[in-house]
């Protein structure tokens, strides 16, 4: 469970399919799409979820790997999902509730895809066309109706849809049906109307009078639709004005009615047509009824019992999750193991989405151990969980050390143990224990390839760039092979030799573009402009200008605009020599005036700014968030012309360029785009009025009119 | 950042190129203005997660929520409210889109709704579209919202949500072929405590167009009408958008 508002959205209860949750969660992964926080040890719920059972997780990934555990591990078809912009931020290591459902069921995603729309979709009247047909078909089967009146009968239908229109006013019906049959179709047809049109008094008391039809297909349909229809004029009340839905505003009385009509319909037809619909039914009885216990029972029976390879798995996840997780009432009422595990995980996280509006209390030890009956059939998962609550409540990793047993040997692991080796290793992590990396090296050798390895890489990576072993990740022999993972490292702390090696040797596109582009960049941003002419060599021919500097994570295409080097735009209204030129300048002469503003030019023209104001953003406990091990510091555009118009060496030229400039680093909205930091107003002021006292007649004191 | 309410009133534009966020966090001004007190203001928009505060009857226009059409999953309109019943406001029905390639099946679930909506004796004004034309282009989205315009009963008018992403790269001009089909726009000005940069191009471009607008605030954030803006002749007011008891009492969540 994420964000509160889908999953609000997910409760309204119009319909009767419990397949309301066709809309998907909300949150973090809404327009913003969802990049994760690179590291793995996290407490805080996030979009992007780890292959493991984890507080971070959206309560539908957890659900996910638990099922996944009860019946049989990862399903052998299951891969990570094709790369899309909503994907490309996860680099193959993270997995959103989307990302999850579409890698592990795609069938579900084909269906979906099929035309025409479901009319009415959400809506009680989704069921409108289906049930036409049916009645149609059982006419067919009724010899004793006539050719006339069938026609008659299916023609009336079109009553059912005018209802479903919002139409209320009773319409007419043929007055042609006199047949005995006839008229118990007839009579079904005018209780179906008022079922669509909400008259549900009018309704049950139609179908009650025909659940004994010597027509089957009457009689039994009858007496679903009483239950069907008892439990919709259950939800009325929890509708208010605005179309809001409050679960805790049903009438319970009319949800337990509809209760023991599902039990009366299942006992009579076991197997009947709507069998499967009315068990579905009996969970929302539960539901409307506030039932938690029960429906958390009922759950949990599916969890154990059906296939998480069944593409209707994911459908189940996301009912579970909006019906039972999302209202958030006492603890204490959901039961069942699976289930319970899940919330359990959810009350371990320190934080929850922006805008939820559940804020239930962290989990505590001695609650935990009050559980203890509720999982006694699932004693790994109650381990789990305790060493889990050590690990992100309490922070006592030492018990988390204690409670989950090295068990890093296995040629594969299910769900649930390969979650707790996992938590073992970031315990180890967390203690500084030197046996870490070992654990992890182990650990990857049965990892799934698909999803559970790529978490361990990133573990790797992650400990050798905070033990000065950066080394290690860009060995041949080197078990780290995510590209992203190599490609964030590069991007962050290597060291220029590392980055000219990976720029050659990377053992991807991606790592070897991110390796050319950081060290260019870098090369002239820390002033290095003697090796940026020779390391300008490395981007190829072909390099092309697509895409955003530092921009590829987020990028389906994965574009490294290495281009910018080589074809770059190099001058705009102030003349310039190519690139090349002005960084052999450099080389010469670091603080020549007009290469200077040449290369501040090029920053500009090629989209450099806001990359290098944002260049130490990254978090402190994420991959790449250690210093930088690239020699130099950073000069952006500001710091230029600061250096320009403190030295004495400027022309008039050059000096009127540096104000110009200056002034319209902070045009036209006053946030600067030269740096991180701005000066005051004031400052800003000084440089206009120095520019047009001391240059009036230059091109930059005519061309500037305003400061900002 | 990452939640819904701001999914409407932030740039969506953070999502291209590093370190936006460190200018999002530099235009943050110091200012100091008073947070937006909803029943302060007579318009409103309810998201669906929202509950509808109790005195909401009392306002004299609601947009209101009503579904969405997904892109992620291809999946059909989605509605995310049941069929409103009110008296006194007049309504907007709002449809949150993430694509425009909708088939018939679409456009007969929306327009079905809207006439539900009003056959349920809803003041309904018309139907709102909230989609995110700054990443996909505001030339396709003229040509939808032509073919919307073309399928919308007369009786109701046909509004949108704008960004102001909008008025980067001379998208001002792109402004033009919307405001031949929609009625009104309702545009976000301030992200954040800072109104965003170029805004004031960007509602003169609207009053040149005479397309009307109203400007979205956000409930509990800080706001400050800049000067001139009440005044515009397209000026049709603010809409404030509900963010729920808790988060209204602490403020919104800043950008």
């Amino acid at each position: 469970m994420r964000g509160k508002i889908r999953h609000r959205a997910l409760a309204l209860a119009t319909g009767t399919a419990l397949a309301l949750g066709l809309a998907s969660g909300a949150g973090a992964s809404g327009d913003f799409g969802c990049a994760p926080s690179w590291r793995l040890g996290l407490s805080d719920y996030e979009c992007a979820g780890v292959p493991f059972l984890s507080a971070r997780n959206d309560t539908r990934t957890n659900l996910s790997w638990l099922m996944m555990e009860a019946g049989g591990g990862i399903p052998k078809e299951a891969g990570y999902p094709a790369n899309s912009w909503e994907m490309a931020p996860l680099g193959h290591v993270f997995l959103t509730w989307e990302a999850m459902r579409s890698g592990f069921w795609p069938s579900t995603q084909a269906e979906e895809e099929t035309w025409p729309l479901p009319a009415y979709s959400g809506t009680l009247c989704q069921t409108l066309a289906s049930g036409g047909e049916a009645f149609a078909a059982a006419l067919a089967d009724t010899p004793s109706v006539s050719g006339a009146e069938r026609g008659a009968l299916v023609g009336a239908r079109t009553n059912l849809k005018a209802a479903c229109d919002g139409a209320k006013q009773e319409p007419s019906w043929p007055a042609s049906v006199t047949s005995p049959a006839g008229r118990e179709y007839l009579a079904y047809l005018k209780g179906a109307r008022a079922f669509y049109a909400e008259d549900f008094a009018a309704a049950r008391t139609t179908f009650a009078t025909l659940e004994d039809s010597g027509r089957g297909w009457v009689a039994e349909t009858a007496r679903y639709m009483q239950a069907r229809t008892a439990l919709a004029a259950a939800q009325v009340p929890a509708i208010d004005e605005w179309g809001w839905y409050d679960n805790t505003k049903t009438d319970a009385a009319l949800a337990a009615q509809g209760q023991v009509a599902l039990e009366s319909y299942l006992r009579t037809y076991p197997e009947g047509r709507y069998a499967a619909s009315a068990r579905g039914l009996t969970r929302r009885a539960f539901w409307l009824r506030g039932q938690r216990p029960e429906l958390s029972r009922a759950y949990g029976a599916l969890l154990e019992r059906e296939s998480a390879a069944d593409p209707a798995a994911a459908d189940l996840i996301e009912e579970i999750d909006t019906k039972l997780f999302f209202e958030a009432a006492g603890n204490g009422d959901i039961d069942s193991a699976l289930s319970l595990a899940t919330w359990d995980l959810l009350r371990l996280r320190a934080s929850e989405p922006v805008m939820s509006e559940r804020r239930t209390a962290r989990l505590d030890a001695a609650e935990l151990a009050a559980q203890a009956p509720h999982f006694a059939g699932h004693p790994k998962l109650y381990t789990y969980l305790q060493a889990a609550q050590a690990f992100h409540v309490q922070r006592d990793y030492a018990a988390v050390l204690k409670l989950l047993p090295d068990d890093a040997r296995q040629t594969q692991y299910t769900p649930l143990a390969f979650s707790a080796q996992m938590l073992r290793g970031l315990a180890l992590e967390a203690l500084g224990d030197s046996n870490a990396v070992g654990f992890w090296e182990q650990l990857a050798k049965g990892a799934d390839p698909r999803f559970q390895r790529p978490a361990i890489e990133l573990a790797l990576a992650h400990h050798w760039e905070r033990s000065g072993d950066l080394a290690k990740v860009f060995a041949a022999n080197s078990p780290v092979q995510v590209p992203e993972i190599r490609a964030i490292l590069l991007e962050h702390v290597a060291d220029g030799a590392t980055l000219r090696a990976q720029a050659k040797g990377g053992t991807s596109t991606l790592e070897r573009e991110v390796a050319t582009m950081t060290l260019l960049y870098k090369d002239l941003t820390r002033g290095h402009f003697a090796d940026f002419g020779r390391d300008r060599a490395l981007v190829p021919q072909s390099a092309g200008r697509e895409g955003w500097i530092g921009g590829w994570l987020r990028d389906a295409a994965r574009q490294v605009p290495l281009g910018s080097f080589t074809k770059g735009r190099w001058q705009q209204d102030f003349a310039c020599p190519a690139l090349a030129d002005t960084a052999q300048r450099l080389a010469r002469d670091g603080s020549d005036p007009g290469a200077l503003l040449c290369l501040a030019d090029f920053y500009r023209l090629n989209n450099f700014d806001s990359y290098m104001a944002g260049e130490r953003w990254r978090g402190r406990e994420e991959l790449g968030g250690t210093p930088s091990r690239f020699a130099g510091e950073l000069t952006d555009r500001a710091a230029i012309y600061a250096q320009v118009l403190a030295g004495s060496r400027a022309s008039a030229q050059e000096r009127a360029y540096a104000l110009y400039r200056s002034v319209m680093c902070y045009a036209p909205s006053g946030n600067n785009s030269c740096s991180a930091t701005d000066v005051p107003e004031s400052q800003r002021k000084a440089w206009f009025q120095r520019l047009k006292r001391e240059y009036p007649k230059s091109r930059w004191a005519t061309k500037l009119k305003f400061y900002w | 950042m990452g939640d819904e309410a701001q999914v409407l009133l932030v740039s969506r534009r953070a999502l291209l190129g590093a370190g936006v966020a460190a200018f999002a966090l530099a235009a943050c001004g110091t200012r100091r203005d008073s947070p937006v007190r909803a029943r302060a203001y007579e318009a409103f928009f309810l998201w669906a997660g929202v509950a509808p505060p109790p005195w909401l009857e009392e306002a004299s226009l609601v947009y209101l929520l009503a579904g969405e059409v997904r892109a992620v999953r291809a999946s059909g309109y989605v509605p995310l409210r049941a069929v409103p019943r009110t008296s006194a406001p007049r309504v907007w029905m709002c449809v949150r889109v993430e694509r425009l390639d909708w088939e018939e099946g679409h456009y007969a679930a929306v327009l079905g709704q809207l006439a539900r909506w009003a056959a349920a004796g809803n003041a309904v004004e018309g139907l709102q579209i909230d989609f995110d034309a700054a990443t996909h282009g505001l030339a396709g989205y003229a040509q939808f919202l032509e073919g919307l315009r073309a399928r919308l009963p007369v009786r109701f008018k046909l509004g949108i949500t704008g960004l102001m992403d909008w008025s980067a790269g001379g998208a001002a001009d792109g402004l033009s072929s919307l405001a031949d089909c929609v009625d009104e726009i309702v545009v976000q000005t301030y992200q954040g405590r800072a109104t965003i940069p170029g805004y004031e191009r960007y509602l003169a471009s609207l009053e040149r167009l005479g397309l009307p607008y109203r400007v979205g605030l956000v409930e509990g954030g800080a706001w400050r009408a800049p000067p001139g803006l009440e005044a515009g002749a397209g000026f049709r007011g603010y809409v404030v958008f509900l963010v729920g008891g808790a988060q209204a009492a602490e403020g919104a969540p800043q950008a």
